[in-house]
């Protein structure tokens, strides 16, 4: 199949780097604009896993490289401060992760639409005919 | 069968996109802006400038170069393992640009609530919950009044120049916290940046502190018991000097000086003076004691009970006293000190020590301000109480619906003077405020009849110049003079020096009404204006007196015969119990040493219990008392009266001493149907809880039991007769079956520690960050003061959860040059600090950080910041 025809190491790699950099300075807005482009250029569920997976691992290596060991401390402290609780930095934690994912998910989907949009117009160069076969992508990309 | 036919693909791809925009929109909105109040979350949690980025400075402070524009010369502050830190400059601006600086560095979330609450700009960042505060505040007109002091400052103005210069330290270190997105949690959570610090910001905080000690609403309060009693029964439950035992410091001969000038309104400038008349009017005054006038007073009370915890002063503050070298050790002036406050993490209070060509101090400053409050310096020490002498004046006054906007004053009706201040808040449109001013000062009640208040900590204030002066002062006659501006608050000033002279010096403006007492609600109609202020050098004082110490622990400063109107016994929360305990000590023979002075500052002896229980022992002689009766009457004669957390005695006693004034009184307020005040807190809720009339009344009725044993308010309404005797064992007997169904009949549990105890809550009202609550012993009047501060959900004040007393306390022997002092609620306002509440341990077992100076602070400091332009 077409997607699981992708390397997916290069993606992770790549969407690592990137995120990691780009949290290191404070531009969360960047893991969006990656999850856009990636399920832009790139089709299939390896590609959108492979993406996840670099952010993931990019907002966790960032917690732990500015928490250091005080990590659980401070998401203690957020905890506090936010909800007047001690005891859920894990809480804290998990959400920003979580968080950080859904930067990444709400910028593939953009991408992915604009790229099936565009793949439907060129597939029957006149944006509004209806094609006669559906592209691959479109029946394997409907979890997004 | 057919299949069910797809939408058309088209349709399909516009839902696909539609989709991802939405989900785009939704994570983005708030990522980027922040919605439901929320902060934007982008900012706030990203790894790389948001909350994480914290960790940084979760640990103990590092040795740093830093730059600090506009320093004039290098600057080095040296900071020991307890976070004091040492600021060594050489030039004076320079020190207050590092002072600015530092206090940014440790304290930037507190500064920036602090001047928001004094502005009446918390709603902005907080929400609708601090609208009440803000309204009030803006009222009040805190930052009003600093923006005019400010431009009344000249180019040149050493006070300008300090403030200036204290800024710009203070934006240093908002910009490189900003810029490195390290600023406190509480932005991040919040999701804003503060702004810039200016030098208004700081004279908001000068006046808010003052608010805090000041600002009161006695007058309002006792005006329901005014006019249910009468005059009569009003001035023997109330006397002026309280009835009880006192300990003035100045017992006269008094002078009698022609009065000072004080302006007639709260805001002396072009606001509110003078106001022309738009019509003539009556001129007959209108009686301020007309029938149902307190009821009349209800929305003020409500607002005001409604302000956030401690916008409205309602505690006494603090102990200082001072001995001569004859009652020494060391043969030089001892000085104690501990301004007694709400605790709160962080402290109120930031210790320092500043050194550079024009001053040399070690003492606790407050953030946002650059001097120190209380400390030393080479040639003396000083330390502070709250003088309670009313400084807040409430005036009714007249208005007619037929005139909206305006009000009748000095014989014709003058048009109200309005100010549009839109409040910002968050999560919603700007509320529109207005800002109504009288020739008094703003109206507080605007329902019903307006109430406006004239409160002296508006007045324009020389405070920060007097205290530069203070800290260069060489001796008792600069110190002095240094102080003669001083507005407000009203305080007296403690003080030791090297030379060997002890001083106390009561400082501030003291109103004057004629005709009129100012400790009750004034007619607004120009008959009760203020005729002019007590002049400075007849103020009560003290210097060098023969007894060889001097106390002030917020009793009445002055005998009954002081030729002033000065203050009621209402205006004096704890009124003769510290003092009293204080003088029982320091008027002993044995010579004091540094070490038993800072000891007495922890005492928790009762003076109130010493006073009454030998009385109640008496009355019980002969008496039949059951066997229960019979353990306490016991337990009581083997108590001294130390309300330790092991004693089991207070148990018993913190029920008695309501119940004598219930006993006592409750027939009769009853009687004279005296009604409840709208919040509750004028009459105790029942025969056990405190109130503002019971900290009076235990007063009175101590003095009668003492000294009037047949009193006629001993007897009942109905005819019924009582004394002394029956009053006393009535309220024993009372109080020991309270107390028995309340902890049972073994007195291993009336152990005191077991429901007596202390908080340290964070200022932030997060209970999350609070630290305690401690078993801990003391009331509000034993010298080492635990006072309640809150209330349960029910209202019900929740006086054995100590949530306010010593906040700090200072020594020092002119004689071995050894100084201490603590700070409970510690140096550092960041919860994963080391230094956060790291004066709690030391404060609660008596101990204190010796105060180390110059080239010794340096040898023992492990932290260095070195400053450069």
């Amino acid at each position: 199949m077409e997607g699981d025809a992708v390397n997916r190491w290069p993606i992770l790699v790549a969407t690592l780097a990137v995120d990691l950099i780009a949290l290191s300075l404070g531009w969360w807005w960047v893991i969006p604009l990656t999850g856009l482009a990636v399920a832009a250029a790139v089709p299939g569920r390896a590609a959108f896993t492979a993406m996840l997976a670099g952010t993931l691992m990019a907002g966790a290596a960032s917690l732990v490289w500015q928490g250091g060991a005080r990590t659980l401390d401070v998401a203690d402290l957020t905890g506090a401060i936010a909800l007047n609780t001690r005891g859920l930095g894990w809480a804290v934690v998990a959400a920003t992760l979580v968080y950080i994912v859904l930067l990444a998910v709400a910028g593939a989907w953009l991408g992915a639409a604009v790229r099936r949009a565009g793949a439907g117009i060129r597939a029957t160069g006149v944006a509004d005919v209806e094609p006669v076969t559906e592209p691959l992508e479109e029946r394997k990309d409907q979890h997004v | 069968m057919t299949m069910p036919r797809k939408p058309p693909r088209r349709i399909r791809r516009g839902l696909d996109l539609a989709g991802g925009l939405l989900l785009a929109v939704a994570v983005l909105v708030p990522s980027f802006v922040g919605v439901a109040g929320l902060p934007a979350l982008g900012d706030a949690v990203n790894p790389g400038s948001g909350v994480w980025r914290l960790a940084a400075d979760a640990g103990r402070a590092e040795s740093e170069d830093i730059a600090l524009s506009g320093l004039a010369k290098p600057v080095t502050v040296s900071f020991e393992d307890s976070g004091l830190p040492h600021v060594r400059a050489e030039n004076d601006e320079d020190l207050f640009r590092a002072i600015g600086y530092v206090h940014a560095r440790f304290r930037l979330s507190q500064m920036d609530l602090t001047r928001r609450q004094g502005r009446g700009e918390l709603s902005e960042v907080i929400g609708p919950q601090a609208l009440e505060s803000d309204r009030f505040e803006r009222d009040l007109g805190l930052r009003r009044a600093a923006e005019r002091d400010w431009a009344a400052l000249p180019a040149g103005d050493p006070v300008r120049a300090m403030l200036l210069a204290y800024s710009a330290g203070a934006n240093d270190a908002i910009g490189g916290l900003t810029r490195s997105g390290r600023l406190p949690t509480l932005f991040k959570v919040l999701g804003y940046e503060p702004a810039e610090w200016t030098p208004v910001d700081s004279l908001v905080v000068q006046r808010l502190v003052g608010q805090k000690i000041s600002f009161d609403d006695q007058a309002v309060r006792f005006s329901y018991a005014r006019e249910a009693l009468g005059q009569k029964i009003f001035d023997e439950w109330f006397p002026a000097v309280p009835a009880n035992k006192q300990q003035p410091y100045d017992k006269g001969p008094f002078k009698k000086l022609p009065l000072a000038p004080l302006p007639i309104s709260a805001f002396p400038d072009d606001l509110a003076a003078t106001p022309k008349p738009v019509a003539a009017g009556e001129s007959k005054p209108v009686p301020v004691r007309a029938a149902g006038l307190a009821k009349s007073m209800e929305p003020l009370r409500e607002r005001l009970g409604n302000l956030p915890e401690g916008a409205v002063h309602a505690m006494g503050n603090s102990n200082a006293w001072v001995v001569a070298g004859s009652r020494t050790e060391s043969g030089a002036p001892i000085l104690s000190a501990d301004p007694h406050l709400p605790h709160s993490l962080p402290s109120v209070w930031y210790q320092i020590e500043g050194t550079s060509p024009g001053y040399h101090f070690s003492g606790a400053t407050t953030p946002g301000l650059p001097l120190p409050l209380l400390g030393k310096t080479d040639h003396f020490s000083w330390g502070l109480t709250a003088s309670q002498r009313p400084t807040t004046l409430y005036y009714l006054e007249k208005t007619d619906p037929a005139r909206p906007g305006q009000y009748y004053w000095k014989g014709g009706w003058r048009r109200e003077t309005t100010l549009a201040e839109p409040i910002k808040v968050r999560g919603q449109a700007a509320v529109d405020h207005k800002v109504r001013l009288t020739a008094h000062g703003p109206i507080l009640q605007v329902e019903g009849r307006p109430i406006s208040v004239w409160w002296a900590g508006t007045l324009p204030s020389e405070n920060l110049r007097g205290v530069m002066n203070l800290l260069r002062a060489k001796g008792l006659d600069g110190f002095r003079d240094s102080l003669r501006g001083w507005a407000t608050p009203a305080l007296n000033f403690a003080y030791a020096d090297a030379k060997g002279n002890i001083a106390m010096l009561n400082v501030g403006v003291a109103p004057q009404v004629t005709g009129h007492d100012p400790a009750l609600p004034l007619p607004g109609d120009g008959s009760a204006d203020i005729a002019g202020s007590i002049a400075f050098d007849a103020l009560p004082s003290s210097v060098n007196p023969p007894e060889g110490y001097i106390v002030s622990a917020n009793q009445r400063e002055t005998t009954g015969d002081y030729p002033y109107q000065y203050s009621t016994s209402y205006n004096y929360v704890e009124r003769g119990w510290r003092d009293g305990e204080i003088v029982l000590r320091l008027a002993q023979d044995a010579k004091l040493s540094l070490t038993e002075s800072a000891q007495l500052q922890t005492d928790w002896h009762d003076n109130h219990a010493r006073q009454l229980v030998p009385l109640l022992l008496d009355a019980l002689k002969g008496v039949q008392l059951t066997p229960v009766e019979r353990r306490v009457a016991d337990l009581l004669a083997r108590w001294d009266y130390n309300a330790t957390p092991d004693a089991p005695q207070p148990a018993f006693f913190d029920s008695f001493k309501n119940r004598l004034s219930w006993v006592t009184f409750q027939p009769w307020w009853t009687h004279h149907r005296l009604a409840q005040d709208p919040d509750q807190a004028l009459l105790p809720r029942n025969p056990d809880a405190g109130a503002w009339a019971n900290e009076t009344l235990r007063g009175t009725v101590t003095s009668w039991v003492q000294k009037d044993r047949d009193n006629p308010f001993f007897s009942l309404p109905d005819g019924t007769k009582r004394n002394a005797t029956d009053v006393l064992r009535e309220a024993f007997r009372q109080s020991v079956k309270r107390t028995v169904g309340k902890y049972g009949e073994d007195f291993a549990k009336w152990r005191y520690g077991t429901y007596q105890s202390v908080l340290f809550p964070s200022l932030a009202g997060l209970s999350a960050l609070d630290i305690g609550p401690y078993p801990w012993g003391g009331n509000p009047r034993t010298i080492n003061a635990s006072v309640g501060t809150r209330d349960d959900a029910k209202g019900n004040p929740l006086s054995n959860l100590a949530t306010a007393g010593a906040t700090m306390r200072f020594s020092i022997d002119w004689g071995t040059g050894k100084a201490e002092t603590v700070i409970a609620g510690g140096q550092s306002e960041n919860p994963m600090s080391p230094w956060y509440g790291n004066g709690i341990s030391l404060w609660m077992k008596g101990r204190s950080w010796p105060v180390v100076e110059g080239a010794a602070a340096e040898k023992i400091s492990t932290v260095k910041w070195k400053a450069t332009p």
